[in-house]
């Protein structure tokens, strides 16, 4: 015997698809039509994640190991983790605190003047796809060569360089990488002040407050979760991110996105070959708490708005 | 109505605000003001326009730069196919699946591109094995890595529509369900299909991490050499390709507007 | 002299003129509605009020002193926006609490000033509630609550209810009147709601373009419109095209005498307007005997009252008529009618 929540669920779905078919095959037709979409979502995305995750497991033979991870937990390769886990951290406090501040000055303008179209526009440019040409941003900035360098130095004698070359390490990246954290908070945090109505702050005038108490008792709590979520947002951005260091750090891998370079491009010890995707898995996690956090976030901030 | 006109007393906030802008706007424009410098220098302190004349006369980034157009058109092309009548179709008959196919849009998020490709590269060693080993074949890959920004562009589009009753509607008067997908929903998203597709453009066109690693010279990975040997080119073609891409998305904000002023004279 | 005076506000927004010389007393204790379309102004004569806008001139003034210059937080009006106004961090209760936490009131007689307003405005219960967890009715007598609870000079309402449901809006509408009444709270309202400005108001206040048109008791902007501007936004009227002819105004092949066509050369257009309710309605077969004919075309149903629509022999135009449900019935649609408005109220105006 069918049951028949299951017979009437299906009869109701076939009916509104094609009047007169089955309700099996109304069903099964319906769910064909997503099958192109979920087939190559499974090849192109699913397929080598799950490819990445096991590898991390196994050995160069294919046998499960826990190897991979072990020494992921020490020497250069924890090292180049903590690096990771500090740069994205400074970088999103540096973005999120200097966006918030550009969202503000951008938010209390009109909503469709020019002032805003070319401050959102070049915010997506450079925290969606600045990449390499950051990187030759930063060179012609404060490179060897760079116009700031060569500035400093004919006009003041002062060498940028006097104490290393920094630009290439983790001060430098630090640097480089504002340059799209600062932008993705642009984007990222606009619509939470978009959401802040004036009529709140009307109110808190009218009961006597002034811009000091709005911010501290409206403004303030409101802004606080979705400040909260972009950061983790930021911080996930830069942890992933691969091209702007690519691009100017070529020796060394003082980073994890670059000891993941490392693997691919040759430099690989005997017996290690899937230390790289233990790597992999490592990114994974960090990147993946940050934007569950985050998520959970985003849920609790759409109940207000 | 309710124009807002501030009193005199918010000057303190105005003050603020100017030089927040300043003070941002100079430490943003001053790289590119030092791009603009870099790449007209000449010999001997003087300018010449070398680095920039030189990008037509370099036969390989010429190459790449056809081939990461050609990258950026096939993968949104493949990128609509594949979302517009799914998403259309989940709205539709197979709500359940949303949450799913939302997760799988929005995967690419949390899988680092530099982690995606470690797994991509046994897979392009098949993929080269059938197709031969053209950069074009990155199409499939890019199809994925614009999952999310596509996905969330036309999502934002078939909500701002009453999908289901639009389609009843067409139903009732005997439209197939392609007529339904290619009359109703594709024009009544337009803007978001404009906005989705702008935004792989863009995406593909910076794309570097997955093309470099899978070796592959796309128009980033050879700026990026160029670099070695040439800097004031890259950093020619580096400010051409930022320009380019502002250029885009300034444009964007205006489809946007268009339909926003339509709605209202409606 | 009033209470709460503006004394000639004028104010306009990059060259458009918002308002246009407005002048208003309100005395104590009384309800004022400034009713008009949207861009009438009379938003921005309540934000003027407030404290949020600035006028270019004039000066408004409580209790005889001049607060033109005075900010917005420092003027203790209550203020009760369209929607949306609750701080949504913050519960009913925190809401309402909050001006008084400004002014420094102990917790304890916060509390008690809290719950008493609750009860005022029906929501004894809903002190703990968010205002994502409250309806939009609820969300707008917090409102009300939080700007009482300032124990305000005057209360300013922005169109409160235009955001509600019709039957929640007729409710709490009743209720906000029961309230000030009983608190004898100096208020002034603003609406687009015509049927609203009439049912709660003291006086209202018909503004068009920036100035007052009309203001007086609701009965009397009812009954006897200041214009033909007032006639048409306030209740139901007909317009009636027409032509003046020696003194009286010719409507198909019927002449309406009025001493309005007097001062209207021959020949031109005119307007006549007139409600349904004062149109009387006779059965008419026959020959034309000079009333103005017509036939019934539809009838709706409205309760006491059913309307007639009668479309006007040889021309296109129709005419509303309300008629008692119960002598409606006796003029089913294609009867054959004669109007009659000589005896009856009705404006004449140019076209």
């Amino acid at each position: 015997m069918v049951a028949p929540v299951t017979t009437s669920a299906g009869g109701g779905t076939a009916k509104a698809a094609s009047p007169g078919r089955g309700p099996t095959r109304g069903n099964v037709l319906a769910w064909l039509v997503v099958v192109p979409f979920l087939a190559y979502v499974g090849v192109f995305l699913v397929y080598p994640t799950v490819l990445v995750l096991a590898g991390a497991f196994q050995d160069s033979n294919g046998a499960f190991t826990l190897s991979n991870l072990t020494d992921l937990m020490k020497g250069v390769y924890l090292q180049a983790f903590w690096r990771s886990i500090e740069l994205s951290a400074i970088t999103a406090l540096l973005g999120a605190v200097f966006g918030a501040l550009l969202s503000w000055a951008v938010a209390s303008g009109k909503a469709d003047g020019l002032l805003r179209r070319v401050v959102v526009a070049a915010a997506g440019v450079l925290a969606q796809f600045g990449g390499v040409p950051l990187a030759f941003a930063f060179l012609a900035t404060v490179g060897f060569q760079g116009f700031v360098t060569k500035f400093l130095q004919d006009t003041f004698g002062v060498n940028l360089f006097s104490g290393s070359a920094w630009i290439f390490e983790l001060p430098g990246l630090t640097l480089v990488y504002t340059f799209f954290q600062i932008p993705l908070m642009v984007i990222v945090f606009l619509p939470a002040l978009d959401g802040l109505r004036p009529q709140w702050r009307e109110a808190s005038e009218s009961l006597g407050g002034t811009t000091w108490t709005y911010w501290r008792h409206v403004g303030g709590p409101i802004l606080f979760s979705p400040f909260l979520g972009a950061l983790l947002l930021l911080f996930a951005n830069a942890f992933s991110a691969y091209a702007t260091a690519a691009a100017l750090v070529s020796q060394g891998s003082p980073i994890v996105p670059l000891q993941i370079r490392g693997f691919l491009t040759g430099e690989v010890l005997l017996g290690q070959e899937n230390l790289g995707k233990a790597l992999g898995l490592g990114m994974v996690i960090v990147v993946g708490v940050a934007m569950g956090l985050y998520a959970l976030i985003q849920r609790r901030v759409s109940k207000w708005q | 109505m309710a124009v807002t006109a501030k009193p005199p007393r918010k000057i303190a906030g105005t003050v603020l605000r100017v030089v927040v802008l300043l003070v941002l706007g100079f430490y943003f424009i001053l790289p590119l003001v030092a791009m603009g410098e870099f790449s007209t220098r000449g010999i001997n302190n003087t300018r010449s326009l070398d680095s920039w004349t030189g990008i037509f006369e370099d036969p390989d980034l010429v190459d790449s730069i056809l081939t990461s157009v050609e990258l950026a058109v096939l993968s949104s092309v493949l990128m609509l196919v594949l979302l517009v009548p799914t998403m259309a179709w989940i709205r539709l008959r197979l709500p359940k699946l949303r949450r799913v196919v939302e997760f799988l849009c929005l995967l690419p998020l949390t899988i680092p591109a530099i982690v995606l490709v470690v797994g991509m590269a046994p897979l392009y060693a098949w993929v080269n094995y059938f197709l031969g080993d053209s950069p074009l074949t990155l199409t499939f890959v890019y199809a994925v890595l614009v999952l999310p920004f596509a996905y969330r562009a036309i999502d934002a589009g078939l909500a701002s529509i009453d999908l289901k009753t639009l389609a009843e509607a067409a139903r009732s008067l005997g439209a197939s369900w392609g007529t339904v997908l290619w009359r109703i929903v594709v024009p009544n998203i337009r803007t978001a299909l404009i906005g989705a597709s702008l935004l792989s453009v863009a995406l593909v066109l910076g794309e570097f991490t997955i093309a470099s690693l899978l070796n592959f010279e796309t128009l980033q990975v050879q700026v990026n050499l160029i670099g070695k040997r040439n800097a004031g080119l890259s950093i020619a073609v580096s400010l051409a390709c930022l320009v380019f891409a502002f250029v885009l998305l300034f444009l964007l904000s205006y489809v946007g507007q268009r339909r926003r002023a339509t709605v209202v004279e409606d | 002299m009033g209470y709460l005076e503006l004394k000639g506000l004028r104010k306009s927004f990059g060259g458009l003129p918002a308002l246009d010389g407005l002048d208003l007393d309100l005395s104590e204790g009384e309800l004022v509605s400034l009713l008009g379309p949207s861009g009438c102004g009379k938003t921005t004569a309540l934000r003027i009020v407030a404290g949020f806008e600035t006028a270019d001139t004039g000066h408004v003034v409580v209790a005889g002193k001049d607060i033109t210059s005075v900010p917005a937080n420092r003027r203790d009006m209550g203020m009760v926006f369209q929607a949306y106004s609750l701080f949504p961090n913050m519960t009913a209760a925190q809401n309402i609490e909050f001006g008084l936490r400004l002014r420094k009131a102990g917790s304890g007689e916060r509390s008690k000033r809290v719950a008493e307003l609750l009860e005022l405005v029906g929501l004894g219960k809903f002190g703990g509630r968010f205002p994502h967890q409250m309806s939009g009715g609820q969300q707008q007598r917090v409102a009300l609550a939080r700007a009482l609870a300032i124990q305000p000079r005057v209360l300013l309402l922005d169109e409160p209810l235009s955001a509600l449901d019709a039957k929640v809006r007729v409710q709490l509408r009743d209720e906000i009147r029961r309230i000030q009444t009983e608190l004898g709270m100096t208020t002034l309202f603003v609406t687009h709601d015509q049927e609203e400005a009439l049912a709660v108001s003291d006086r209202v206040g018909v503004m068009s373009q920036g100035r007052l048109e009309q203001l007086d008791t609701p009965a009397v902007v009812y009954r006897e419109p200041a214009s033909a501007f007032v006639a048409q936004f306030v209740g139901v009227t007909n317009t009636v095209l027409g032509r003046s002819e020696s003194g009286a105004v010719r409507l198909g092949t019927f002449k309406l005498a009025t001493d309005a066509a007097a001062d209207l050369s021959d020949g031109s257009d005119v307007k006549v307007i007139v409600r349904p309710e004062d149109i009387g309605i006779v059965e008419h077969e026959g020959e034309p005997n000079g009333a103005l004919l017509g036939s019934v075309l539809t009838q709706s149903f409205l309760g006491p009252v059913t309307r007639l629509v009668i479309r006007l022999d040889g021309d296109e135009q129709t005419i509303r008529v309300d008629q008692p449900s119960n002598i409606a019935a006796a003029y089913p649609p294609g009867t054959a009618v004669a109007l009659d408005f000589t005896a009856s109220r009705f404006m004449v105006v140019k076209a």
